[in-house]
């Protein structure tokens, strides 16, 4: 470790004395900061809770969706037992009459098929419209009284009629067939009722959880006490359901039987679609929860459209932040529940609750999608944005790169460099002015005055001999008093060579010809005027 | 420029990158599709057995879901099919897969509604069906119904009960081979029920009932020769006569039960004990009796070809009502067909059939699997059922129904009048006795013939 640590801090000294371009560099801070500043968003949007979002929505989603369910569910049941006490207290006045005309008790009615009937024919009525008008999928009750006392099974078979609908679909019940559940068959063939394929002619109270205990109860009102049972199998039917048990309460307070209505499970699916949303189906439930677990078997399932949901699960309960998650051993949900009562005065100690489902996969899928979709749109912001870092470095450095180029071109301009940066001018300015002085330290000439001495050797050639040799008498620092007498001529010839010479080099005096004589010699340069 | 067609392209990028992370969200999901069959009605249904099996095999493999969200009878799926396809208010939103006969899919105001099943199935994989089967389903050229299990109209008896009727009065199943036989016998049951309670006058109980009495005479008339059907109405021929007059004397007498629903109801109430119906109503039958004392009696059921006329041909009703898949999306249409394929493959094809009563739909099914599943039947009454099948099979000529449009309107009629007529005869007979029998049978067969042919 120690080694590779140092290894590295090798590679970086060594990188650190290699000259790096300045675009690269330039490129390497843009980079660095543009990932600071990256990473500080993301760092932001994390603690303000941007991707803890989905979980807060979807809470919120469902929060709205059980409430929703909820009070419909409440109100459907509400409803229904209204409807069913109603029966109840109908139910008791025409068991009531017909005692009352014969002048029996109920346990007189037992073995007596036909008072039984008798009875029967009276509560049909009442029956049959309380399935008509409710929401629900049968209805039914129950005499505390048996046709055959003798029978083995005499303690747990009651007399009573059962009415189901046997074409149950989404949203077809208009027109629903009634089948005949239990009862007498007479009343069926009266009605023209078909028998259900598993008829039986009376209850099996067993079956019923809770059933008899109600039966044996004494009660000044049927809203004293009702319930709801688990969700029993119809005995040799591939149907099961739930069924609301409200006494039939007499005038001195013994309960004549049981009376109410019944939810199935297709009717409850049918009743209860699944809500489809953008985090997956939510399916609806009402089911006990015993020890943290979450009892489907025991209640009703809505349409598990989009899910694996048989109904018969029993899932565990974990509970979390935003949403709890229920298992069921292979499969996850994750959903909210609300308890609910559903019954009056009973003292089992489950508890009813109302739930939304939600399959886990659907929900991941959506999270998946949706992070699928941050990871792309951080990585396409980072692009562009090193896409800009490498077009503004590069625009920064153009000037300063063409600038050198035209250096090493030896492209001196005496105007200097005008390439937009002002301190990149002022070197320029200043390489230019250090070379320039550099040249003159080393007995260069500034271009311009190489120039005008070269102008003025080159126009030597335009003189003639005598006025070169005037000129050499100059060279030679001879005053032009002295130069008859040197050359043999008149004063007034060389005066007419002199203006020749001036005119012909370009000057104005002898002051100023002896000025570029002199400057000649200083640049060592005399010897090329002859 | 260099560096814009750069920035340039990374955008592009990136928009594709976003089209494509938005895709196909709800392919995780299965695809739900929902069936309506008559497969159990309103006991345990072994197609929804089956369906839950598939569910959880294939099924979870190709992320199909079936529910089921109506077991219910042919009927009663007419019935919601037609207010469907007729966007009546109120009408159920159509399933994707319903059970149909022809007749309901010639009722459809639109056909079109219907998947072709040639378009998902090869011509390899409808080789495999019986030729007829497949024949069956098709309606105007279209092949709408999938079959996947055939049934035929098997006697069912009441075994326990029989045996005592037929110690004390000498009656043997050999006598119920023929129609005439079996009326007969069902005079001499009424008598002797009858005859059980002295004190009580009147009460003799009814041996026989009949599920479709529709059935009863188009059979009857084709075993004897004649066309049931003229015109799309029924020909009142001399054999509807022959057809008419042993069954009306029994009903007359009591001995044929009259009342509406179907024939298990009167048996498992005890009020019958001899009933002809499709075979597949086996599941309906239950196994014990239960009498108006709530006295309950364990009762031993089996079955025998459907009786014929002494003078007729050996001719009995194929049935089998087969699957029909309402057009959708791609995926749920496909969905559908995984399902029948599996549904119809051998090993599940009679696995589903032995346990409803029917007969498979393939010949690989016929030849290699049915014989060794009914060698596996532990139950008597299917063992029965399954011996009265091949001893139908061998011996019978099976008849098919024409697809008629007046079809399920004759039938409908002919059900309720034939009922009526014969339960007011027998009134008419408890008031005249045995003298007026022959011409109340005249009379009624006057009036229905003439409700008949409004």
């Amino acid at each position: 470790m120690l080694n590779k640590l140092r290894e590295f801090r090798a590679l970086n000294a060594f990188v650190k004395k290699q000259s790096v371009g300045m675009q690269r560099k330039l490129m390497f801070y843009w980079v660095s900061m543009i990932l600071v500043v990256f990473m500080a968003v993301i760092l932001l949007l994390s603690i303000a809770g941007a991707f803890s979002w989905d979980d807060e929505q979807l809470h919120e989603v469902m929060e709205l969706q059980l409430k929703n369910t909820q009070d419909n569910l409440e109100s459907h049941l509400d409803h229904l037992t209204a409807q069913s006490l109603n029966l109840s207290k109908e139910l008791s006045r025409e068991i009531e009459g017909v005692l009352v005309k014969e002048g029996i008790s109920m346990q007189e009615v037992n073995d007596d098929p036909k008072r039984l009937l008798k009875l029967q024919e009276v509560m049909y009525p009442l029956i049959n419209a309380t399935l008509q008008t409710a929401n629900c999928n049968g209805a039914y009750a129950i005499l505390d009284a048996t046709t055959n006392t003798g029978l083995e099974i005499a303690d747990h078979s009651r007399s009573g009629i059962h009415l189901r609908y046997s074409n149950l679909s989404a949203s077809s019940p208009v027109t629903p067939t009634v089948v005949y559940f239990r009862g007498i068959p007479d009343i069926a063939w009266q009605k023209d009722l078909e028998l259900h394929n598993r008829w039986n002619l009376e209850f099996d109270t067993d079956q019923i959880p809770g059933c008899r205990e109600l039966m044996n109860a004494t009660l000044s009102r049927p809203a004293e006490r009702y319930f709801w049972s688990h969700r029993i199998d119809l005995k040799d039917t591939w149907e099961s359901t739930m069924l609301l048990c409200v006494p039939i309460v007499g005038g001195n307070g013994t309960v004549y039987g049981v009376c109410g209505v019944e939810i199935s499970a297709l009717y409850f699916q049918f009743s209860y679609p699944t809500v489809e949303g953008q985090f997956g189906s939510a399916v609806t439930v009402l089911a006990p929860i015993q020890d943290n677990r979450l009892r489907l078997a025991d209640g009703l399932v809505g349409s598990a459209k989009g899910t694996y949901l048989s109904g018969k699960e029993t899932l565990t309960i974990h509970r979390g932040r935003y949403y709890n998650e229920y298992d069921t051993g292979t499969e996850r949900y994750i959903g909210l529940h609300q308890a609910m009562p559903i019954s009056n005065n009973e003292t089992e100690d489950t508890v009813w609750a109302v739930v939304v489902l939600i399959h886990q996969d659907s929900y991941d899928a959506y999270t998946a999608g949706i992070q699928k979709t941050w990871i792309v749109a951080a990585m396409g912001l980072l692009l562009i944005l090193l896409a800009l870092s490498f077009f503004l470095s590069q625009r920064f450095v153009r000037p300063i790169t063409e600038s050198l180029k035209r250096f090493q071109q030896e492209e001196m301009l005496e105007q200097g460099i005008s390439s937009g940066i002002s301190e990149v001018d002022e070197l320029a300015g200043f390489l230019n002015a250090r070379a320039r002085n550099q040249r003159l330290e080393q007995g260069e000439l500034p271009p311009n005055i190489a120039e005008l001495f070269d102008q003025f050797i080159e126009r030597k050639g335009l003189l003639t001999e005598a006025e070169r040799n005037i000129l050499r008498y100059y060279i030679d620092g001879h005053e032009i008093a002295e130069i008859p007498e040197l050359a043999f001529i008149s004063m007034s010839t060389v005066r007419k060579h002199n203006r020749n010479i001036y005119e012909k080099l370009g000057v104005a005096s002898r002051d100023e010809l002896m000025l570029y004589i002199d400057l000649l010699r200083r640049c060592g340069r005399l010897e090329e005027l002859f | 420029m260099r560096n814009r067609g750069y920035i340039f392209f990374v955008i592009i990028v990136l928009l594709l990158c976003a089209a494509c992370s938005n895709t196909s969200k709800k392919e995780e999901t299965p695809t739900t599709i929902t069936v309506w069959h008559v497969y159990g009605g309103q006991t345990d249904s072994p197609l929804n057995d089956l369906i839950d099996e598939f569910n959880q095999t294939v099924g979870k493999e190709k992320q199909i879901n079936v529910q089921v969200t109506s077991v219910s009878n042919t009927n009663t799926i007419h019935e919601l099919v037609l207010a469907a396809a007729n966007g009546e208010p109120g009408a159920s939103e159509l399933p994707d897969l319903f059970i149909s006969y022809p007749k309901t899919v010639m009722a459809l105001p639109d056909d079109s509604i219907l998947v072709d099943y040639r378009d998902y199935f090869s011509e390899e994989e409808l080789s495999a069906f019986i030729p007829g089967f497949v024949e069956e389903g098709m309606v105007d050229g279209h092949l709408v119904i999938l079959p996947v299990a055939k049934s035929t109209e098997i006697m069912f008896i009441n075994e326990t009960i029989f045996d005592r009727f037929s110690q004390a009065t000498g009656i043997t199943m050999e006598d119920l081979s023929t129609w005439e036989g079996l009326f007969r016998a069902a005079e001499v049951y009424t008598e002797w029920t009858d005859a059980q309670t002295p004190d009580i006058p009147g009460d003799g109980k009814s041996m026989f009932v009949h599920d479709y009495y529709f059935n009863y005479f188009q059979v009857g008339v084709e075993s004897l020769g004649e066309n049931f059907f003229q015109e799309g109405k029924i020909a009142f021929g001399p054999a509807f006569k022959t057809a008419w007059e042993p069954l009306a004397r029994a009903a007359l007498k009591g001995g044929v039960w009259l009342k509406g629903g179907y024939a298990t109801e009167s048996l498992r109430t005890g009020d019958s004990i001899v009933s002809v119906a499709s075979s597949a109503s086996i599941l309906y039958y239950s196994d014990v009796v239960t009498y108006p004392d709530n006295t309950s009696e364990n009762i031993t059921f089996v079955s025998r070809p459907c009786p014929v006329f002494e003078d007729g041909e050996k001719m009995v009703m194929q049935r089998g009502a087969g699957f029909c898949t309402v057009r959708s999306t791609p995926e749920r249409e496909q969905a559908a067909m995984t399902f029948l394929k599996w549904l119809t493959e051998p090993k599940h094809n009679v696995e589903f059939v032995t346990r409803t009563g029917y007969m498979p739909v393939t010949q690989a099914a016929f030849e290699n699997e049915l014989p060794k599943a009914i060698e596996e039947l532990e139950s008597s009454k299917y063992a029965s059922l399954y011996q009265a099948f091949l001893d139908t099979q061998t011996n019978y000529k099976f008849y098919e129904p024409p697809q008629l449009e007046t079809y399920l309107s004759l039938e409908t009629t002919l059900e309720e009048n034939v009922r009526a007529q014969l339960a007011l005869g027998h009134q008419d007979y408890l008031n005249a006795g045995e003298s007026g029998l022959e011409q109340i049978s005249i009379e009624r067969f006057e009036t229905f013939r003439s409700i008949m042919e409004r």
